[in-house]
């Protein structure tokens, strides 16, 4: 490839401690903004028959580093927010530079994830975090524009990349 | 003789360098035994291997040598005579000279090569080689190299930081490794260590296979030397020099010649691994056996040692070089000896290694921790005091070094070696010590980075702790100088005097906090160190600190107590309250130590114990206003609830964090941490110094308060011998602690401190037993608790009651024996409180007490019980034991008590009586109340009257709730209490408690069909039935019938149970009546009684009792029932139909109690693998079988038989439950606290007989009633057999276990067996062995898996088929493949789950189940992308094919022609090409 990457040398940031819950086994868990959190980052805890436990961290990868979304802080706690009466998530996140052309497979592999991995009936909007994105506007409306996702996710391309992502074992 | 023939082989074996170590050692042995057993000489041994001796070969003679040497090791306890040992020592020495000589022939050859013009790196080369074929080549090279003009090899790169580089030859390349501290490589003799030149001819353009024979070649003609010989040698040498008396030893001349010859001649540091770990035990050896032999080389010794330990890396041989060192310094220990001029030097070589920095990764196996190198490091320097010199210095500069494993072992090789040095030398240091442990206590014990506290934190307590160790040695071996550095110092002076200005501890800033609370811990420490220390410090620092606290003088405790108030009450000074605390507590300390040193100790005169004394009386004032004054400001954030806690925590912490503040002394408190707790009040001073845990204050406040208890702790336990503390003082300090305790019950955080206080007080007193304070302790503290129990008084929590009591009874026996005694006066007032005049206030005690006795009393008995047989009793105890009457008295008392209270009561007549038949009847107007509202007295419009009746109806029954509730719960805590003290008494205390129970229980109003037991063998069932009536039982009958069973069921195996015929009668008889505790006791007694009945004490044997209880009826009843029941309808008219009915629940009813019964007796039985435990098991069988019931079941269409119907289901529900009884653990009864006979693995046994028969029932049967319950029995007995066994059958059960849950999942009850059931589902799923089991049935459970995962009723059932789900994705994927759909369709469903865990489960399923796919997927892709791959692929399978074939063809299978395949091979090449 000669056109080189996109951002070369990303800041790679630590990766934050989660907090830890204490569940009430008698009452009704609500949804919030850890839980999509944790699912984006989920730790994936697979059991081996026979040999014992092994733990593997399946988060998101970036599509140009073998880093994850969380270390290029791509994403933190605070940029999803949900809203459970209406059924709605907000997920903002910020691309590491402005002229980002990966930003709408990260938008993507979100989605993705959350169609996957959460309760069908919330609604969820992905969006770019203001100011963070040079083609902000048209970058929110292709990634929340069911159409454009839906053939997106038909392009054989696209789709194997954003499986690439999310399905990785590089990290 | 021995077979020489034998003999030679086995040399010949052990010769030929091709067979296995195993095989040369054990020819070593043989021969070795061949000698011990005297068949062959040592010296025809010599004359037999004289070839191998003396043959020109190298390699044959080296492994003759080594194989004389090895049988020489075997030998060690073989006595042999001086001339042989000679003559092997001759022999032996001879060849360490040979090899001398060679290795210097070596070096003048080697050295022209060394010196040549270029080289090479003789490390990378030797590792290339490996070196270990060769190791003396290296020996030769680095002699070369010292030829050559670059220094002693053995000079170069010690492991002191310095780049161990080293020119090899005027032009070489250099090759070393640079030695930071120790870093051992594969060869660690190699790196830093040798660098050798080898002509340039032999560098360039040749091959490594090359430059092995050129080396090989080279040595050979350096002329055949002996170096291969070494090793046997040394072996031989060693094995001689060990040898012990008895058996022939080497004479010292001997000893001395070999000493000499390897000192002169080897070259130690030039030798393998292996070899100089010989060479160092041989020395070690030689230094401590033949010391005089040895001593007389004098400097050649010394001067060899030196030469042979410097630049020694390997860890292993470092512990032998240090020891080595030590015994030389031991050796010669005069200042004039020979050590004195190598002394410097040595030392020199031996402070390299000071600090040990080792940097072994630990999974590497090393045979030497860097601990113990540590250690012997550190007792080589302690060697001599003629390394005082230098190593103090060293030490000290260390120590101020920046690294923290630096600072600790310096501190610690100070504490050692100050000992060992002397006063004297090292009184030179004092000024330049203290200023050090000053520095570090000040600075390194308490400053942390905020960033790096949690990695630091261990090793800077650690510093903290040996610097007050230091310290202390330091103090008390100078005669004073030291401590008036301390006193003088003026860091301490300002921090000293500058207490004024701390008023409050808010107000203090970190930094002096810091300061302050090092300077309390110095303080505290020299004040500790001894009498003198401690008179100075007290005479220096204690007035002012009095002062500052506005303490006066006061001897007489009447005097001026209101100017003492005033002053008090002014704020008070933390700075010199926190520092006098501390001072009090060393001079306790101090105190207590000589008091068990000397018991009656005369050190009343000591300044300090005068002061103290004057003061006491005062500072108990003064800390009992503190805390008076401290209890109602402070704010007690213990008490907010457990969430805000962990809130306030973190808070804490980042408060920490932001302020960088030092390890925070304090207290977190919390229940789970209460543990730590208990640790830290116990020896605070202790953890003060040490800082091991890091606490936390939740509020400052309490820091004052928290000390005011442990001065008031402090001050009542001096010992009494010192009578410091006047008797006045002491009983302050009791009633101030007891008033906490009774009355600052709503402060739990001072409370526990309090009673915590009083405890160590107590067990102060128990072990120094001063007869004066035991009676002040008595009186104010024992008895004022042991009233808390009777009183009336309900403001205290009871909960609280219990613990004060708990705790203050087991500090010492005489107060457990009082406690005990209220308690038992209390338990039988509260009956009869309860029962006389319905009081159900004391209930709540009386429950908390009895439980407090079961687990608690009964247990610390049994403790006291065990020592006292063991004889580790104090004395004292003895006479508290024959007034006792023995300790096994204390159960038996309670329970004989509690019989004969029941014997003297009346209650069948109570008050309480009628006021609970009131309530019952008030109870069933209740239950009528609501039809009647409805059908009628809503016409007559009287809806309101109405309503009243149903309000109060309803109240009576709330209270006749609580009431009834109450009194179970006290029956069961006094049933519990029962068998446990039963069960802790040994068998004839049992006996008397039986007789006693049963004349109770005999002579009791409900007992009335004593006679015809006496007169009829057999009672019937029916006969049984009419005797007593199901609900003729009062509340005391049922307390008597229940607190005998208890007795029954905890008795042992040894016990006679006189009159037993007439116990079993009873119990069946109240077992009819669905009295558990009966069942379980007849159980006890079937489990229990010798199966042998030639016993002639017994009046009853096993077989007839099991007779009897089979023969009676309650077995026949749980199958026969319905045959007397459909008797009755047959013959049944119109009008008797109601009545049959009611008849007819009656006899189910009785069915199913005495199913539960059997069930108990079959436990009974089945625990000691009697055999009749099968009928048992058939009489269930046929209550589930349809054989059974059939003719009960009734036709749908009758109205009237719904109830039967009903009646019938319960029964078989009740005998399959009874299947769980049958193989469960009970904490009720039948367990090994209760002495149950129980054969191992009866479980096991159980499972196989059951599991046939069920199986096949549940095979036969086709009623879905029937199946439903026969399921149901099966999972009882999967869930309770252990998992082993269940996996070993698991292909049979996985199908009827799914079957079993699909039909548990119909029922909301029985959601618990259910989840049970699935859990052993999950067991085999993840065994390894149920594996295959779970291939074949992955279908049927993946289904049955995705059915639970919609469980509506129990989270826990959800998450654990998601987690089996997961756990099913790792099965072959070809198997499960086809599932994926549904599972991930279910998976979706339980996304949107209520509860948050179960929605992350599924999340982790999805995932893996997903990846499944995408796996699939990829391989597929990336199979069509990486075509190269492809080719590959296909021309593996090319070959493999074509091996196939060509094995085929050798067969004869003759199919393909191999051209034909050699062109399909040719026609793919070409394309992986491309």
């Amino acid at each position: 490839m000669t056109l080189g990457l996109i951002n070369a040398n990303p800041v790679v940031h630590a990766k934050k401690e989660r907090i830890a819950r204490t569940d009430d086994l008698h009452c009704d868990d609500n949804v919030d903004p850890l839980d999509i959190y944790d699912i984006l980052f989920a730790i994936v805890v697979a059991f081996d028959l026979g040999v014992g436990w092994i733990h593997f961290v399946r988060d998101i990868r970036d599509p140009e580093h073998p880093y994850s979304l969380e270390q290029l802080s791509v994403l933190s706690e605070e940029s999803i927010t949900v809203d459970e009466k209406l059924g709605r998530i907000l997920i903002t996140f910020t691309p590491t530079i402005q002229h980002c052309s990966m930003a709408t497979v990260i938008g993507l592999c979100l989605r993705v994830k959350l169609k996957d991995c959460f309760p069908p009936h919330f609604k969820v909007d992905i969006k770019v975090a203001p100011g963070s994105h040079a083609d902000e506007e048209s970058v929110n409306k292709q990634l929340n524009d069911k159409e454009r996702v839906a053939a997106a996710l038909e392009n054989p391309n696209l789709r194997q990349l954003v499986d690439e992502c999310l399905y990785s074992n590089d990290l | 003789m021995a077979d020489s023939t034998q003999c030679v082989e086995h040399i010949e074996s052990f010769v030929d360098s091709s067979t296995s170590p195993a095989q040369q050692a054990a020819s070593v042995d043989a021969i070795a035994s061949f000698v011990k057993n005297d068949t062959l000489t040592l010296e025809s041994l010599v004359r037999e291997m004289e070839m191998y001796l003396t043959t020109t070969d190298n390699i044959i003679r080296a492994r003759g040598i080594l194989l004389l040497a090895e049988v020489l090791t075997c030998l060690a306890s073989k006595p042999l005579d001086n001339v042989t040992i000679s003559s092997l020592v001759g022999f032996f020495t001879e060849r360490l000279l040979w090899v001398a000589s060679d290795g210097g022939h070596g070096d003048g050859e080697i050295g022209g090569y060394g010196g040549g013009p270029s080289g090479i790196g003789g490390g990378t080369l030797g590792s290339r080689f490996g070196w270990r074929r060769w190791p003396w080549v290296s020996g030769l090279m680095a002699m070369g190299v010292s030829i050559g003009g670059c220094g002693w090899p053995w000079m170069v790169g010690r492991g002191d930081g310095e780049s161990g580089g080293c020119g090899g030859g005027q032009s070489g390349s250099g090759c070393g490794m640079s030695g930071t501290g120790f870093s051992w490589t594969q060869w660690p003799w190699v790196s830093g260590l040798v660098v050798v030149g080898v002509p340039i001819g032999l560098v360039e353009l040749k091959t490594e296979l090359q430059y092995g024979h050129e080396l090989a070649e080279l040595c050979e003609c350096l002329g055949g030397a002996d170096w291969k010989a070494l090793r046997g040698a040394l072996v031989g040498c060693l094995a001689l020099v060990r040898r012990k008396g008895n058996y022939g030893t080497v004479t010292d001349s001997e000893a001395r010649a070999i000493a000499e010859s390897s000192l002169q001649t080897l070259s130690v540091q030039a030798l393998g691994q292996h070899d100089r770990k010989l060479c160092f035990e041989l020395l070690g050896c030689l230094l401590e056996r033949y010391s005089d032999a040895v001593m007389a080389l004098d400097d050649l010794l010394v001067y060899g040692v030196c030469e042979a330990i410097d630049g020694e890396k390997d860890p292993e041989c470092l512990i032998l070089t240090f020891h080595i060192v030590e015994v030389l310094a031991g050796l010669f220990p005069d200042t004039d000896g020979p050590l004195t001029s190598f002394a410097e030097g040595l030392f020199e070589i031996l402070g390299s290694y000071f600090p040990i920095h080792f940097t072994h990764s630990k999974g590497e196996d090393v045979g030497a921790r860097r601990e113990e190198l540590s250690k012997s490091l550190m007792l080589a320097f302690a060697s001599t005091p003629l390394f005082e010199q230098w190593a103090i210095p060293l030490f000290l500069e260390k120590l101020s070094s920046s690294l923290p494993t630096a600072k600790v072992e310096s501190l610690k090789y100070l504490s050692y070696c100050t000992v060992k040095y002397g006063a004297e030398r090292m009184a030179k240091h004092v000024g330049a010590l203290w200023s050090c442990l000053k520095d570090a206590i000040f600075t390194s014990a308490f400053a942390l980075d905020a960033e790096s506290r949690n990695s630091m934190e261990f090793q800077v307590n650690e510093i903290a702790t040996e610097a007050f160790l230091l310290l202390r040695k330091v103090i008390l071996q100078d005669d004073g100088s030291f401590l008036s550095l301390i006193l003088g110092d003026d860091d301490i002076n300002t921090v000293m005097n500058s207490l004024a200005s701390f008023k409050d501890y808010d107000d203090i800033p970190i930094q002096s906090k810091e300061r302050l609370h090092a300077v309390g811990c110095i303080l505290s420490v020299s004040a500790k160190a001894s009498r003198a220390s401690c008179n100075r410090v007290f005479e220096r620092f204690f007035p002012s600190l009095m002062d500052a606290l506005g303490v006066s003088v006061q001897i007489s405790s009447g005097g001026s107590r209101r100017d003492e108030d005033h002053a008090i009450s002014s704020k008070l000074n933390f700075g010199a309250f926190y520092v006098s605390v501390n001072l009090l507590a060393a001079c306790r300390e101090l105190a207590v130590g000589f008091d068990e040193v000397s018991p009656i100790a005369t050190f009343a005169n000591e300044t300090w114990c005068l002061m103290l004394h004057s003061f006491s009386s005062s500072l108990t004032r003064l800390f009992n206003r503190t805390l008076v004054t401290r209890m109602h400001e402070s704010t007690w954030v213990a008490y907010v609830p457990s969430a805000d806690r962990v809130a306030a925590v973190q808070l804490w912490k980042s408060k920490l964090r932001l302020e960088g503040s030092p390890v925070v002394l304090g207290i977190w408190f919390v229940e789970s941490y209460e543990l730590e707790l208990e640790k830290f009040l116990g020896q605070l001073l202790f953890v003060l110094i040490n800082l091991r845990y890091n606490f936390f204050f939740l509020s400052w406040t309490d820091f004052p308060l928290f000390f005011a208890v442990k001065g008031l702790q402090i001050l009542a336990t001096f010992p009494g011998n010192f009578l410091v503390v006047p008797k006045s003082v002491f009983e302050d300090v009791l009633m101030q602690l007891i008033s906490i305790i009774t009355l600052g019950f709503d402060k739990t955080f001072l409370w526990k401190m309090a009673l915590k206080a009083l405890v160590d007080i107590g067990l102060f007193l128990d072990k120094c037993r001063d007869s004066e304070m035991m009676k002040s302790f008595n009186i104010i503290v024992v008895e004022r608790i042991v009233s808390l129990m009777s009183s009336d008084d309900f403001t205290m929590p009871s909960p609280l009651k219990v613990e004060a009591i708990s705790n203050i009874g087991q500090t010492s026996l005489t107060y457990m024996l009082r406690t005990v005694e209220e308690f038992e006066k209390t338990i039988s007032a509260n009956l009869s409180g309860l029962y006389v005049h319905g009081n159900l206030k004391s209930a709540e005690i009386t429950v908390q007490l009895l439980e407090w006795y079961s687990y608690k009393v009964l247990p610390w008995y049994g403790v006291i019980l065990r020592r006292f047989f063991l004889l580790i009793v104090p004395s004292c105890y003895f006479s508290l034991y024959q007034s006792a009457g023995g300790f096994e008295e204390v159960p038996l008392r309670f329970s004989v008590s509690v019989w004969d209270q029941i014997e003297n009561s009346t209650y069948s007549s109570n008050k309480f009586q009628e006021k609970v038949s009131v309530l019952r009847f008030s109870c069933v107007v209740f239950l009528l109340t609501p039809s009647s509202i409805f059908c009628w007295n809503l016409e007559t419009s009287d809806v309101h009257l109405c309503i009243i009746e149903l309000a109060s109806a309803f109240l009576v029954y709330w209270e006749n709730d609580c009431v009834i509730k109450c009194l179970q719960k006290l029956l069961s805590a006094m049933m519990m209490a029962m068998k446990h003290a039963v069960g802790s008494c040994l068998a004839d205390g049992q006996s008397i408690i039986v007789d006693k129970a049963l004349s109770i229980v005999l002579s009791s109003t409900f007992f009335p069909m004593k006679d015809s037991i006496y007169s009829t063998p057999l009672v019937g069932l029916k006969e049984l039935q009419l005797t007593l009536d199901l609900d003729s039982f009062s509340s005391r009958d049922e307390w008597v019938v229940s607190l005998f069973a208890s007795v029954i069921i905890a008795l042992r195996p040894q016990t006679r149970i006189s009159n037993i015929k007439v116990v079993v009668q009873l119990f069946m008889t109240t077992l009819l009546n669905g009295h558990v505790p009966s069942a379980q006791a007849l159980g006890s007694i079937v489990n229990k009684l010798p199966s042998d009945g030639t016993d002639a004490s017994k009046d009853f044997s096993l077989e007839e009792v099991t007779n009897l209880i089979f023969s009676s009826g309650v077995c026949s009843s749980c199958s026969n029932g319905h045959l007397t029941i459909s008797s009755h309808t047959n013959d049944g008219t119109e009008t008797s139909v109601t009545h049959l009915r009611g008849d007819c629940i009656k006899t189910r009813a009785l069915q199913i109690h005495a199913v539960v019964g059997l069930a108990w007796i079959g436990k009974g039985l089945l625990m000691r693998g009697h055999e009749k435990v099968k009928d048992v098991i058939m009489t269930f069988l046929n209550c589930l079988l349809p054989g059974g019931n059939d003719g009960a079941l009734p036709s749908k269409q009758d109205p009237s038989k719904d109830t039967e119907e009903q009646e019938v289901l319960r029964l078989m529900k009740s005998a399959a439950d009874a299947f769980q009884i049958l193989i469960s653990d009970s904490e009720a009864c039948l367990n090994r606290r209760f002495h149950a006979t129980i054969r191992p693995l009866y479980k096991q046994r159980f499972f196989n007989i059951v599991m046939p028969m069920l199986l096949s029932s549940i095979v036969k049967s086709d009623a879905s009633n029937t199946r439903s319950m026969l399921y149901r029995a099966l999972a009882h007995v999967m869930i309770d057999t252990p998992l082993s066994a269940i996996v070993s059958e698991a292909k049979k059960l996985i199908p009827v276990l799914l079957d079993c849950l699909s039909m548990l999942s119909e029922d909301v009850l029985d959601k618990d067996i259910l989840y049970n059931g699935l859990l052993v589902l999950s067991g085999i799923l993840t065994d390894i062995n149920g594996q295959e089991a779970v291939v074949d049935n992955a279908h049927i459970i993946i289904k049955r898996l995705i059915e639970l995962v919609s469980y509506p009723h129990m989270m826990l059932i959800r998450e654990t088929a998601i987690e089996c789900l997961v756990a099913m994705s790792e099965l072959p994927h070809a198997r499960i493949y086809p599932m994926r759909t549904q599972v991930l369709l279910a998976i979706s469903k339980a996304l949107g789950d209520r509860k948050r865990v179960v929605r992350q489960e599924a999340v982790r399923c999805r995932q893996a189940w997903s990846d499944l796919i995408y796996l699939s997927c990829s391989f597929f892709l990336s199979f069509v992308r990486n075509f190269s791959l492809y080719v590959d692929l296909v021309f593996i399978l090319t070959r493999i094919i074509f091996f196939w074939l060509s094995v085929a063809n050798k067969q004869g299978f003759n199919c393909i022609k191999k051209s034909e395949i050699l062109k399909t091979e040719r026609r793919v090449l070409p394309s992986s090409a491309r």
